[in-house]
C-alpha cells in the first residue's frame, strides 16, 4: 500500500514536470504578400525651361529646338514601344499685363528622339501632331524626348517686363 | 485521491500554472483575415501600404482566453519573388503594425512588427492585428506579380 | 545717349517656358481603366516623382483614336458629342478633381460611375484628362529689371470604359494593301468595329520573302472605336530588292493590358505580295 502511494505521487510528479512543455505551444497563421509591377504607367518629366533670355526689341529671337542651349526639354517614359500621340496647344503671343508679344513655331521648333543627346534629334513641326513609338526597352530606358523652341518678335516698342505665356503638351497612347 | 483523479489534477494545475496553449479550456488561435497587397507599383517608385489600409493591408485575428496575455511575433518577408528568380525588396517600420482588442483599424495602437508584441486579449478574448510595409523596386524592375508569405506566431505568456 | 540707348534697350526679357527651374514630373497609371456595371468604380493612381509640387487637375472628356484623310492616327477629343454617341464623360466623375502632389507623393483618384437609369447594354467611353502644373518660381527683382517667371502646363490622357451588361467586339477588315515606299513598306490598312465593345488588340504587319520566312516584322497597339483607316511606313532599311509577301493580322493579343480586360474577338489576316526595289 505504502509502495502503491509513493508510485502514484512519483507518476504526478513526473507529470507536474512533463506539463511545462505544453507552456510553449504555438499557433501561427500565414497572409499572404503580394505586388504587381507595372511597367505600362505613362509620365512626363520636365528637365529644363524654354528661356528667351534677354530680347533686343525689335530684335526676333530664335530657340532652335535642336541647337538651342535654352531650349525646353521634356522626358516621357511609358510602355516599350508603344505608340503615343503628341499634341501641343501653343500660343499666339506672349503678355504681361496690358503688352504682348508674339512668338510663332515651325519646322525647327520641335524635335524629338528616342535616346541619346539633342544635336541627333529629329524636327518636326509642333502644331503638328507628332505620332512616334517609346523607346523599345524595359525601365528606366522605355523613354522619349521631346525639345521645344521658338521665335519671338519683340517690337521696336517694346515695353519692357516679363512676358509670359502657357504651352500645353498632350500625351496619349493611340492604341487603348 | 484515486489514481485517475490525482493524474488529472496534476496535469490541470501544471498547465494552469505554465501557461500553455489552452487556458481555461479555450485553445489560442490564430487566422489570417486579409492579404498584404501593394496594388500599383512602379519600377523606381517606393510603394507604401499603410496599416490603416482597409483593403491592402495584412490582417489577422487571434482567439483566446479572456484577457489572458499573449506572445505575438511577425515572420516578415525580406523580399517577395518572381518566377525567374526575380526579387523585390519589401521593408517595414516602426509603425508598420497596429493592434486592437475591438475589430476597428482606425482606433489600432502602433506597434514594431520587427520585435515581439506583448498584449493582453479582450473581455471576448479577441485581438486583432493589421500590418503595413513598404516595396522598394528597383529602377529597373522588371514587370510582373511578386509574392510572399507574411506568419504570426502567437503563445500565451502564462500571464 | 550710350546711357539712355542702355536703359532703352534692357529689355523685354520674354520668359516663354515650358517649366519651372526645379524639375517636376508626374506618372498616371493605369493608362486604360476598365469599369463594370457592378462595382462602377475605378482607380487612378497619380505618383510626383519631381522635386517639386504638382497642381494636378482631373477632368473628363469624350475621345477616340482616329484617322486623317493621310492616314494619320490622331485621338479625337469632343467637347459635346451628340446624343447617340456613347459617352460617359457627363456621368463618370473623378474625385478629386484638383489635387496638390508633393514630391514622392501619390494621390488616388477615384472614378465613381453613375449612369443615367435604363442606359443600354453596351460599352461607354471617355477620355480622363489629367493636366499638371509645376510650381512657379518665385520673381524676384525691383520694377527696373527684367524679370523672369515661368508657367507650364502638361495633360497626359488615358482612357476609361465602361461596360454595362453583355459586350462583344470584333473586326471588319476593310482594306489592306502595302508597297514599296522607297525607303520603306507602306501600308494602308482599314478596319471597322464590329459589336457594342471597342475593338481592343494589336496589328501585325509581316515581310516575308519567297521561301516563306519572316524578314521583318512590325507590330502596333490597335484600338478600334469607330472605324479606321490608317497609313503605316516602316523602314525597309538593308532588306534587299525581290517579292515578297506582305502578311496582315490583326487579333485581341496585347501585352499592355489585364487580360481580364480584353474582350476575345477572331483575328482577322490577309496577305498581299509585294514588290521591294
Amino acid at each position: 500500500m505504502r509502495r502503491r502511494r509513493v508510485l502514484r505521487a512519483a507518476a504526478v510528479a513526473a507529470l507536474a514536470l512533463l506539463a511545462p512543455v505544453a507552456a510553449f505551444a504555438q499557433v501561427t497563421a500565414a497572409v499572404g504578400v503580394s505586388a504587381t509591377i507595372s511597367t505600362t504607367a505613362l509620365s512626363i518629366a520636365q528637365q529644363s525651361d524654354l528661356d528667351f533670355g534677354a530680347a533686343v526689341p525689335g530684335v526676333p529671337v530664335t530657340v532652335n529646338a535642336r541647337t538651342g542651349a535654352t531650349a525646353g526639354m521634356y522626358e516621357i517614359h511609358g510602355a516599350r514601344n508603344a505608340e503615343i500621340a503628341i499634341t501641343m496647344a501653343l500660343p499666339t503671343q506672349l503678355s504681361t499685363g496690358f503688352w504682348t508679344m508674339p512668338v510663332t513655331f515651325g519646322n525647327t521648333s520641335g524635335c524629338w528622339r528616342r535616346q541619346g543627346g539633342q544635336n541627333g534629334c529629329n524636327f518636326w513641326n509642333p502644331s503638328t501632331v507628332l505620332v512616334e513609338r517609346i523607346r523599345n526597352n524595359n525601365p528606366p530606358n522605355n523613354q522619349f524626348l521631346v525639345w521645344i523652341g521658338g521665335t519671338v518678335t519683340p517690337s521696336a516698342a517694346q515695353h519692357t517686363g516679363v512676358y509670359l505665356a502657357n504651352i500645353t503638351m498632350s500625351v496619349v497612347y493611340t492604341g487603348n | 485521491m484515486r489514481w485517475g483523479s490525482a493524474v488529472l489534477a496534476a496535469m490541470v494545475a501544471a498547465a494552469a500554472g505554465a501557461g500553455g496553449a489552452e487556458a481555461q479550456g479555450r485553445p489560442l488561435s490564430v487566422s489570417g483575415a486579409n492579404q498584404l497587397t501593394f496594388a500599383a507599383v512602379f519600377p523606381g517608385v517606393p510603394e507604401m501600404v499603410s496599416r490603416t489600409d482597409a483593403v491592402n493591408a495584412g490582417a489577422f485575428q487571434v482567439r483566446g482566453a479572456n484577457t489572458k496575455e499573449v506572445l505575438l511575433t511577425f515572420t516578415l518577408p525580406a523580399m517577395l519573388s518572381a518566377a525567374g528568380g526575380r526579387s523585390l525588396p519589401l521593408q517595414f517600420g516602426p509603425n508598420d503594425g497596429g493592434w486592437n482588442t475591438q475589430n476597428d483599424l482606425a482606433t489600432a495602437r502602433a506597434f514594431d512588427p520587427r520585435v515581439n508584441l506583448v498584449v493582453r486579449t479582450s473581455q471576448q478574448g479577441r485581438l486583432f492585428l493589421w500590418l503595413g510595409g513598404t516595396a522598394l523596386p528597383s529602377a529597373t524592375q522588371a514587370a510582373g506579380a511578386y509574392t510572399g508569405t507574411l506568419t504570426l506566431t502567437a503563445a500565451y505568456t502564462g500571464n | 545717349m550710350r546711357r539712355t540707348l542702355g536703359i532703352g534697350t534692357a529689355l523685354a526679357m520674354a520668359a516663354l517656358t515650358l517649366g519651372p527651374l526645379v524639375s517636376w514630373a508626374v506618372l498616371v497609371a493605369p493608362h486604360a481603366v476598365f469599369i463594370d456595371a457592378r462595382t462602377r468604380t475605378g482607380l487612378v493612381y497619380l505618383i510626383n516623382t519631381g522635386t517639386s509640387a504638382e497642381e494636378i487637375t482631373v477632368e473628363t472628356r469624350f475621345g477616340y483614336p482616329d484617322t486623317d484623310s493621310a492616314g494619320g492616327i490622331f485621338v479625337r477629343m469632343i467637347d459635346e458629342p451628340p446624343a447617340e454617341a456613347p459617352s460617359a464623360a457627363g456621368w463618370i466623375r473623378p474625385f478629386p478633381r484638383r489635387v496638390v502632389v508633393q514630391p514622392g507623393e501619390r494621390q488616388v483618384i477615384r472614378l465613381l460611375a453613375q449612369p443615367p437609369a435604363g442606359l443600354p447594354e453596351g460599352e461607354y467611353w471617355t477620355r480622363l484628362v489629367v493636366t499638371s502644373r509645376g510650381a512657379q518660381v518665385a520673381v524676384q527683382g525691383s520694377d527696373s529689371v527684367v524679370r523672369a517667371g515661368i508657367s507650364l502646363i502638361v495633360s497626359t490622357i488615358i482612357s476609361v470604359t465602361y461596360r454595362n451588361g453583355q459586350v462583344q467586339t470584333g473586326i471588319r477588315l476593310d482594306e489592306f494593301r502595302a508597297d514599296d515606299g522607297g525607303d520603306s513598306l507602306v501600308a494602308w490598312v482599314g478596319l471597322t468595329r464590329q459589336g457594342n465593345a471597342a475593338y481592343l488588340g494589336t496589328t501585325w504587319i509581316r515581310l516575308r520573302d519567297a521561301a516563306g520566312r519572316v524578314v521583318r516584322e512590325w507590330e502596333t497597339p490597335t484600338a478600334v472605336y469607330y472605324s479606321l483607316h490608317r497609313r503605316f511606313a516602316f523602314p525597309l532599311d538593308s532588306v534587299p530588292p525581290g517579292a515578297y509577301t506582305a502578311q496582315l493580322e490583326v487579333s485581341t493579343a496585347r501585352s499592355d493590358l489585364p487580360a481580364a480586360n480584353i474582350l476575345r474577338a477572331a483575328p482577322v489576316e490577309q496577305s498581299n505580295p509585294v514588290e521591294i526595289r
